[in-house]
């Protein structure tokens, strides 16, 4: 019981530090320099929270979710940053639990898709609510574009690893 | 679950892509060229018009931008926000399209003439 106890808190730590260092890398990368849009990110993040979701538990996954985000706008972000991305999370969180109730009829890649589609709407939500501005919807079409793009690559990404899971 | 295809998937995929061609139907198949910029920023709604050149500049949130109105076209030629999304969003000048500067607060957008500003947000 200890034992399961504490593989669990070694994981859930695992997997944050993984989301901080794949949210690092998001912002080193020169991303915006080739898409100009505000909130346009490969989400390599949530690979680390859909394996948490999936592989330790739901409730811990939430927990990663929130901590990485709150860390990351304390470290690289700002207040702004936080909002948006703290929206786009719990947006992204919920796609995770339609990926479980649905789980029969999909796979990684949808759930993952899903769930970067969902970021971007839970980003212009915010971003609509907090520059009170309804018009910032027209940037939702672009980043459903790449949310399917992103989507599979973090759908990849994360099928690579579950092998890594089972063998645990 | 495993790295197989499924039906599910698909449906996700087409129901992304169709959301993505709706929206983007809405929001910028509505008239073509606008001939107005709208400039709102902390509760304020400034209206310019894209006939004349000219250029203005914005204090909003501690950030200072310079947006510039040229041939039709408007663009944030400088800004001192740390990420400086809003310069690198280029030219814009179609009806419905905008540029945002997210730390500043700031949204510029395209409008058509006589459109009423809520049928955009309904």
């Amino acid at each position: 019981m200890t034992s399961l106890r504490v593989k669990r808190l070694s994981l859930d730590a695992l997997l944050l530090a993984l989301a901080m260092i794949l949210s690092y890398v998001e912002t080193v990368l020169p991303l915006s320099f080739i898409i100009p849009l505000p909130g346009v990110k490969m989400g390599l993040a949530n690979v680390a929270v859909t394996l948490c979701f999936f592989f330790v538990s739901p409730v811990d996954a939430f927990g990663i979710s929130i901590l990485r985000i709150s860390l990351t706008a304390l470290l690289f972000g700002n207040v702004s940053s936080f909002f948006f991305a703290l929206s786009g999370g719990i947006f992204a969180y919920l796609g995770l639990w339609a990926g479980k109730l649905f789980y029969k009829w999909l796979s990684f890649y949808g759930i993952s898709v899903m769930c970067a589609a969902l970021h971007g709407l839970g980003q212009c939500v915010a971003a609509s609510v907090i520059l009170s501005e309804a018009a910032i919807f027209g940037y939702l079409p672009i980043m459903l574009v790449f949310s399917l793009l992103f989507g599979l690559l973090t759908g990849v990404i994360v099928i690579r690893l579950t092998r890594l899971f089972k063998n645990a | 679950m495993n790295g197989k295809l499924k039906t599910g998937d698909l449906i996700i995929f087409a129901a992304v892509i169709l959301g993505a061609v709706i929206l983007f139907l809405c929001f910028f198949f509505r008239g073509g060229e606008g001939n107005s910029l709208v400039v709102s920023y902390s509760d304020r709604k400034e209206v310019y018009s894209l006939e004349d050149d000219d250029s203005f500049d914005i204090d909003s949130n501690g950030y200072h931008l310079k947006v510039v109105i040229e041939d039709g076209c408007v663009y944030v030629k400088n800004a001192d926000c740390p990420d400086n999304t809003c310069v690198h969003s280029g030219k814009i000048s179609g009806e419905g399209q905008l540029i945002a500067c997210v730390p500043a607060g700031v949204v510029l957008r395209i409008d058509g003439e006589e459109k009423s500003y809520d049928f955009i947000a309904g």
